[in-house]
Formats: C-alpha cells, sequence, structure tokens
C-alpha cells in the first residue's frame, strides 16, 4: 500500500484495512484545522474509517490493486470529507435505519458500519459514477462549529 | 504519521469469571483476533466473560459486531459478556447505536465480578 499526502488530500493505492489507522490521522488533523474538538474529529475519522472498511471489504473484495482518494474542504457551512472509490456503486442512504434490537436477535456482526456513518454525519451524499466521471464519490459532510 | 495502530488482548480469570483485557486499537484489522478468543473460551464452556477495555484507546464497528455476534448465545449458557472501564470516548462509540440499553457496562472489574455473583 502507497500513502500518498497532498495539503487536503490522501491518496491510497493498494489500500489495505491494517493500515486505515494512517487516514484516520489524516482526517483527525484536518477536522481539528476546521475547529471541530478531539472527539469531534475522532467521530469524523470513525465514520471516515468505517466508509473505506465497506469499499475494501464489499466493493473492492480486498483488491489490492484498486485505489481510495480522499479529499477534505468546506462546502458552506459544512466540512466535507469526500471519498473516492473505483467499484461498484454502492449508495449508503439506500440502507433504512437500524434496527439494532433486530441485529441483536439475528446474531449478526456486520451492517454496523453505515449506521455509526449515519450517526456521526449530519449528511451524506452519493455520486456514483457515470460515463463522464470515473469514480463514486461518497461526500460525508459535518456542520463547522460556529465558533 | 503513525505506524500501523497496536492491538493486544490478555487473558486472566477471576474463580470462573475469564477476564479478557483488551489494549490499544479494536477495528476491522483487529476484530478477528478477539472473535477468536471468544469462540476458544466457549468451545470451552466458559460463558462468563468479562471485557478489560481500561488500555482500549479505539473501537470501530467491527468491534462492537464481535460482541453482537456472541452475545445472546453466550447468554443461552447461562453467561454474559459485561463490559469494564471503558474509556469516555471508547464509551460513547458504544453509545452512537444504542450499545448500553443491549449490554451491562460498568466502571470498575470488581463491580462486573459482583454481577456474576448470585444475589
Amino acid at each position: 500500500m502507497i500513502i500518498k499526502i497532498k495539503y487536503n488530500a490522501i491518496i491510497c493505492k493498494g489500500c489495505r484495512i491494517d493500515e486505515l489507522s494512517k487516514i484516520r490521522t489524516f482526517i483527525i488533523k484536518q477536522a481539528i484545522q476546521y475547529g471541530f474538538t478531539d472527539d469531534e474529529a475522532q467521530f469524523i475519522a470513525l465514520a471516515t474509517e468505517e466508509a473505506c472498511t465497506n469499499i475494501i471489504k464489499y466493493s473492492y473484495k480486498f483488491d489490492q490493486t484498486k485505489d481510495i482518494e480522499i479529499v477534505t474542504y468546506k462546502l458552506n457551512e459544512f466540512f466535507v470529507v469526500e471519498i473516492n472509490d473505483e467499484g461498484k456503486p454502492f449508495d449508503p442512504n439506500q440502507i433504512d435505519k437500524i434496527d439494532i434490537n433486530k441485529i441483536f436477535r439475528e446474531r449478526k456482526r456486520g451492517g454496523l458500519g453505515i449506521p455509526i456513518i449515519k450517526k456521526i454525519m449530519d449528511e451524506i451524499e452519493y455520486l456514483p459514477a457515470e460515463s463522464n466521471k470515473k469514480k463514486n464519490s461518497l461526500l460525508l459532510k459535518k456542520l463547522i462549529p460556529s465558533n | 504519521m503513525n505506524q500501523t495502530n497496536k492491538f493486544e488482548i490478555q487473558l486472566s480469570s477471576i474463580s470462573n469469571i475469564e477476564i479478557i483485557s483488551l489494549n490499544g486499537y479494536l477495528d476491522a484489522h483487529t476484530a478477528p483476533q478477539l472473535e477468536k478468543i471468544i469462540q476458544d473460551l466457549m468451545q470451552n464452556n466458559k460463558y462468563k466473560i468479562i471485557v478489560d477495555m481500561k488500555n482500549l484507546d479505539y473501537i470501530s464497528s467491527a468491534g462492537l459486531g464481535v460482541f453482537m455476534a456472541f452475545i445472546e448465545e453466550i447468554r443461552d449458557n447461562g453467561g454474559d459478556i459485561k463490559l469494564a472501564e471503558l474509556k469516555p470516548k471508547v464509551y460513547k462509540v458504544f453509545d452512537l447505536l444504542g450499545f448500553p440499553i443491549l449490554f451491562k457496562i460498568l466502571p470498575t472489574i470488581d463491580e462486573a465480578v459482583k454481577q456474576f455473583e448470585p444475589n
């Protein structure tokens, strides 16, 4: 896996689950620069990690020839973490609200990542790849603190 | 940048209660190690488990999922998984999805041990 960091972007070539901590560290630093507290920044990093884990496991199926590119920026009142991937499109907004008791009864160990992302972030936008846009983009948005 | 975050598990016991002490980062990469430990305990009919989290710095959904996967079978066998000494930042992740309703979360190991003692 090769990680390239350029100011507000991190490119993870051949992204592996055991090295997601590097993405976490990057996001925490970026979020703190936008005025989030340590705890808030760690939550935003957790949401980002959950999204990247899903891409690596379910979309790339651990294929290490594929890349994940993450860009952070301000858009209106939001801090945005934009995650770009080249896998099969999957819109997390299609997942209904979590029923934790159902997961409990069914003894499931998966399916908790997207609920965590939805609890942490204020808005989630998904832009699937199209003919003129090669990558899927997942935009995780968090309102920037006012003071 | 940080190196890959570490994760360690230590096992101990108090009378017939197993204590799993977690240290470091419990995420999608390290969760299978915890899963294996709990499976081994269950295979040896050890269903009374306390997870000591005082040195756990981070948990993601994969870590939460390990507890979800086994808790019902453990309770069906008369045991439980009780969670103790969570750091506030780890507790907040459990709290995000309403885990404190499903799991007994105690401030100390001693209090978790007492929960297993008959009234």
